[in-house]
């Protein structure tokens, strides 16, 4: 196992001009500002570079790079390093300003673009699972989480009632 | 040994906080090692002595 070579093979696809740009979402970003948190894959939101003639995105480029380096698909992952990565496109416009306002950080020399701790949380509220809940419930104990940030995120992508109903059942200061 | 929840709750607080003040790159490796613990025990359950490299028949 090795993710930091996962996080190195995105910036190789982004050097190759395979991805025009991406950010780590899922337990492997929110691993960044909490403690490690266990997880079955890496959950990875691309934004793949638009062709010049076709209308339509191809992920086909991206496959055929990480298949020569060795690197097989199981199901709709495409295993790196013994780690199931899936490649996401960003999930509405929350998505693609989670990707625009992404974190870049270095790890073991590497520049690597995370989701925003408040863009998390506003898409572990919009996602909605059980386990979605539990990590907003940390995300909103995290010392640096920019409430009003947030506040301005969940707003903006109408995400006020489910707020407000996450509020209510966990009996939360609003 | 203790019961007391309250101590306990405030150890296990202390130990995520100490966690997560880790360098990013020192938690991946944790998350690493979480992984290959995951897989020998998803192994284990489908096969116990290939997880333990022993010989199946």
């Amino acid at each position: 196992m090795n993710i930091v070579t996962v996080l190195r093979t995105l910036e190789d696809l982004v050097a190759e001009g395979l991805l025009e740009s991406y950010a780590i979402g899922g337990a492997v970003a929110a691993t960044y500002y909490l403690e490690p948190i266990s997880t079955q894959d890496v959950d990875v939101f691309v934004r793949l570079p638009t062709h010049p003639v076709r209308a339509v995105l191809d992920p086909t480029p991206i496959f055929a790079f990480l298949s020569e380096r060795g690197y097989g698909t199981e199901g709709e992952y495409v295993v790196i390093e013994g780690w199931p990565v899936q490649f996401l496109a960003p999930p509405g416009a929350l998505g693609e300003e989670a990707i625009e306002q992404a974190e870049t950080v270095e790890v073991d020399g590497i520049r690597v673009r995370i989701v925003r701790a408040e863009h998390l949380a506003a898409i572990a509220l919009a996602t909605g699972r059980a386990k979605d809940k539990a990590r907003l419930l940390m995300l909103l104990e995290y010392p640096e989480f920019n409430r009003s940030e947030f506040q301005a995120i969940i707003e903006r992508h109408g995400l006020g009632d489910a707020w407000h109903r996450f509020v209510k059942d966990f009996r939360l200061e609003p | 040994m203790t019961f007391d929840l309250e101590r306990i709750t405030a150890s296990k607080e202390a130990r995520r906080r100490s966690l997560a003040a880790l360098p990013y790159g020192e938690k991946l490796r944790v998350l690493d090692r979480m992984r290959e613990r995951d897989v020998f025990l998803k192994r284990a359950k489908a096969s116990p002595r290939k997880a333990e490299g022993g010989q199946t028949r």
